[in-house]
C-alpha cells in the first residue's frame, strides 16, 4: 500500500477529506516541532523543573580586604555572613559541608589550592554559630592519592589539629540526578549520597584563572563534588560534555547556599595549576554563586560576560550586572587588581574587562 | 606459604600482611565482595584488588574463590566489569577483573570475555589538543566515550599482556600511548605532559603504575628518567598509595633497594586508622610488601 493510499484510507475512516487530513497533519507537525525546540531550551526545562519556585538567593556579595592568612579569618567570615543577612539562627544545628579546591596540590605551590587557614576560619565561624557539624569534602581531579593531597596542601595538619572530618568524594557512592537545565548532553549527574545529609553546602574556592574555562571560582569548584569512580581522573566526562555547559548544569542542580572565594593569594597566568601567585588580598563571600563569580571576575579585571559558563546562567541562576548585585564591604574598584592572562590561551582572549 | 600471622618470629612483611588481612576481613561481605571503604557497599575494583593481593600472597584461598565468583556475577554480557551495575559506561574496573582472574581456569571464559571487551573498546581519540601529546593514540579510558588516560591504559596493557594478548595491535598502541604521555624529564601524571607550553608535574602513583604496566615491554633507556624520579620519591613519600605504586614500579624494573619493608610498615602505622584508607590502597600496600621484601 502506498503512503497516499494509506492516508486516504485513514482519512475516510475518520470522516476527513484529504485536504483536511493534510492540513491537520501539517499543523500537528509544526506545533510538535515548536514544542520540541522549546522543550530543548534550558530556560524552559528550568521552568518545568519547578526550580524557579525556590526563592532565588539574594544577589549580595561581601568583599573583605585581607593581606595575610594570619588574619582572624573566622571573624572576617562571621562579619561577611552578617553583611549577607545571615545570622547564627541560620547556621545553628545545621550540618555544614565545606568544599575546597584541592585539584593538584604541590608543597612548593600553595597558591594552587584553597588555603588551609581559610578552611580553618570557615569551620571555626560555623561552629561558633552553633553548627551541628562541619566536615570538609573534596574529590581532587588529578591525583589518586588523597592522603598525599591533604599532606601536600597543608590541610592535613589543620584537619588533625581542629579535629575536622574529611571525606574523599572521589570514593563516595552516588545516585543519578536528572540534569535540570540541559545545556550539556548529560542526562544526569551522579551526585554523592552524602549531599542528602548536608544542610549547608559551602563552595570554598580559590580565585584563579583557568586555561579552559577562563576562570575557576565558586561555580567551577563544584566539579570536585562528582566522584572520580564515575567520572575519572581527570573528570573527563565533564570535559567531553562541555566545560561551560556542565558548570552551568551542575550549579543549577546542586545550588550551594554559600560561597567563599580565597583571593588572598590567588593564581594568575596559566591557571589552574601552572600559573603564578597573585596577591589579590581579598576574601569574597556570597549566597548567589553567579553573583559571587561575577564579582570575583571584576576584581580580577575580567569581564564576567565573557566567561561562557556565567553567560549561560545569567538572568535565571543569578545576576552578573554590577547594578544588580548588592555589593557589601570593600568596593570592587578599591580592590580590583588585573590578573595576568596568557594571549596564546584561547579561553583568555577578549576576557579583559 | 605466608601465614595469617601469629607465627613465632613473624617477619615484618608477615606482620604487615596479617594486619592488612584483618582489615580486609572486616570489609568482606558474606557474598564474597569487598567494600571499597570501611562502610558502604562492595565494589568491583575493591573486590578485584583483594583477589589480586590474596592470590599473589597465596592467602585465604576461599576468599579468592568467592571474590572471583562475585566479580563474575557482575560481569556484563559483553564482558565488561563496570564500577556499578547501573552505570555501564564506567568500565575501568575491567582490566582489574582480568588481573584477578589470571591463572584461574575456572574463570577462563570470564577472563577471555573481559579481554575481548577491552580489545574492542578503547579511549576516544581527538583531532586537536593543545598539549604536546599525540591525541590520536588510543589507550583506555575510565568511562566510555572519553579520552585515554594513564591509569586505565597501564592496567589494560598489563592485564591483557599477562592474559596472552601482548602482541595485539591495540596493546602495542597502548604501550606507545603510555610512552607518549611520559613527561620529558621523567614520570607520569594522570596523562598530560606539556599544555600551553608548560611542563606539568609528575605524580608518583601514576608513575609507578605506568612503569608496572611497561615492565618487560620497552627497553630500560625509554623509562630511565622515570625510574630515577621514582627512586628520588621513594626516600620522601609517606602516604600509602603513592608509596605502594613507587615500590611496585621500581620492583617491576628490579630497581628496588633493600629495607623497603620498613618504609611500608612505618607508612602503615601512620595511616592504618585513617578512614581515607580505601581497600584498593590497602591491597596495594600488601602487594608492595610482597614485592618489596628482599627475602623473596
Amino acid at each position: 500500500m502506498s503512503f497516499w493510499t494509506a492516508v486516504q484510507s485513514f482519512s475516510r475512516s475518520r470522516g476527513l477529506t484529504r485536504r483536511g487530513f493534510l492540513l491537520s497533519t501539517l499543523a500537528g507537525m509544526v506545533l510538535g516541532g515548536l514544542g520540541t525546540l522549546i522543550g530543548r531550551q534550558p530556560w524552559w526545562r528550568w521552568l518545568l523543573s519547578g526550580q524557579y519556585a525556590r526563592p532565588a538567593p539574594p544577589a549580595a556579595t561581601f568583599v573583605a580586604r585581607i593581606t595575610s592568612y594570619s588574619a582572624d579569618l573566622a571573624a572576617v567570615i562571621r562579619r561577611g555572613l552578617l553583611e549577607l543577612g545571615l545570622t547564627p539562627a541560620d547556621v545553628r544545628g545545621k550540618r555544614v559541608l565545606l568544599k575546597p579546591n584541592l585539584v593538584e596540590p604541590c608543597r612548593q605551590a600553595p597558591h594552587i589550592n584553597t588555603h588551609p587557614l581559610v578552611i580553618r576560619g570557615a569551620a571555626e565561624a560555623f561552629l561558633s554559630w552553633g553548627a551541628a557539624a562541619v566536615l570538609v569534602a573534596e574529590g581532587p581531579g588529578h591525583r589518586r592519592d588523597i592522603c598525599q593531597v591533604l599532606e601536600e596542601s597543608g590541610l592535613e595538619e589543620v584537619l588533625r589539629e581542629d579535629r575536622i572530618p574529611f571525606i574523599d568524594l572521589n570514593q563516595q557512592p552516588a545516585r543519578p540526578r536528572k540534569n535540570l537545565l540541559g545545556f550539556s548532553r548529560l542526562s544526569t549527574f551522579l551526585l554523592p549520597d552524602l549531599l542528602q545529609e548536608v544542610d549547608l553546602l559551602v563552595s570554598v574556592a580559590k580565585m584563579k584563572t583557568h586555561h579552559w574555562a577562563g576562570a575557576t571560582l565558586a561555580m567551577k569548584n563544584l566539579y570536585g563534588l562528582l566522584p572520580g569512580i564515575y567520572y575519572g581522573w581527570p573528570k573527563n566526562v565533564l570535559h567531553w560534555a562541555g566545560i561551560p555547559e556542565t558548570i552551568a548544569d551542575l550549579n543549577a542542580l546542586v545550588r550551594p547556599q554559600l560561597a567563599i572565594v580565597d583571593g588572598i593569594v590567588g593564581m594568575e597566568g596559566d591557571g589552574p595549576i601552572m600559573g603564578t601567585p597573585k596577591a589579590a588580598g581579598v576574601l569574597v563571600l556570597g549566597t548567589n554563586l553567579p553573583a559571587v563569580d561575577a564579582t570575583c571576575a571584576r576584581i580580577m579585571g575580567l569581564n564576567p560576560y565573557r566567561l561562557a559558563y556565567l553567560t549561560l546562567v545569567a538572568g535565571f541562576l543569578g545576576p552578573l550586572g554590577e547594578a544588580e548585585i548588592d555589593q557589601r564591604g570593600e568596593a570592587i574598584a578599591a580592590v580590583a587588581t588585573p590578573f595576568a592572562l596568557v594571549e596564546t590561551i584561547p579561553a583568555h582572549r577578549q576576557l579583559r574587562l | 606459604m605466608v601465614g595469617y600471622g601469629g607465627q613465632p618470629e613473624a617477619t615484618p612483611r608477615d606482620q604487615l600482611l596479617a594486619e592488612i588481612l584483618a582489615v580486609l576481613a572486616a570489609r568482606r561481605n558474606h557474598d564474597g565482595g569487598f567494600l571499597a571503604l570501611a562502610a558502604g557497599g562492595a565494589r568491583p575494583d575493591a573486590t578485584a584488588w583483594a583477589v589480586i593481593l590474596l592470590r599473589a600472597g597465596e592467602l585465604a584461598s576461599d576468599w579468592v574463590a568467592q571474590g572471583s565468583r562475585w566479580l563474575q556475577a557482575r560481569q556484563a554480557p559483553d564482558g565488561r566489569v563496570s564500577i556499578a551495575p547501573d552505570y555501564l559506561p564506567g568500565w575501568w574496573p575491567t582490566p582489574l577483573a582480568v588481573w584477578a582472574w589470571l591463572g584461574n581456569r575456572d574463570y577462563a571464559p570470564a577472563r577471555e570475555a573481559a579481554c575481548r571487551f577491552l580489545l574492542r573498546h578503547r579511549g576516544q581519540p581527538v583531532r586537536d589538543h593543545p598539549g604536546q601529546i599525540d591525541p590520536r593514540l588510543r589507550g583506555w579510558s575510565y568511562v566510555a566515550g572519553t579520552f585515554s588516560w594513564v591509569e586505565p591504559t597501564a592496567l589494560a596493557v598489563y592485564a591483557l599482556s599477562q592474559a596472552g594478548y601482548g602482541t595485539e595491535l591495540t596493546v602495542r598502541e597502548g604501550i606507545t600511548m603510555l610512552l607518549d604521555r611520559q613527561l620529558p624529564g621523567g614520570g607520569w601524571n594522570y596523562g598530560n605532559t606539556i599544555i600551553f607550553g608548560q611542563r606539568l608535574r609528575p605524580a608518583p602513583e601514576h608513575t609507578g603504575l605506568a612503569l608496572w604496566g611497561l615492565a618487560g615491554q620497552v627497553p630500560h633507556q625509554e623509562v630511565a628518567a622515570s625510574l630515577a624520579y621514582l627512586e628520588e620519591q621513594l626516600s620522601i613519600l609517606t602516604t600509602p598509595l603513592a608509596l605502594s605504586w613507587t615500590v611496585l614500579g621500581l620492583a617491576a624494573w628490579r630497581q628496588l633497594p633493600a629495607k623497603v619493608i620498613d618504609r611500608l610498615l612505618a607508612c602503615w602505622q601512620r595511616w592504618r586508622q585513617s578512614s581515607l584508607l580505601d581497600t584498593a590502597t590497602l591491597c596495594l600496600l600488601g602487594l608492595a610488601a610482597l614485592h618489596g621484601d628482599p627475602a623473596r
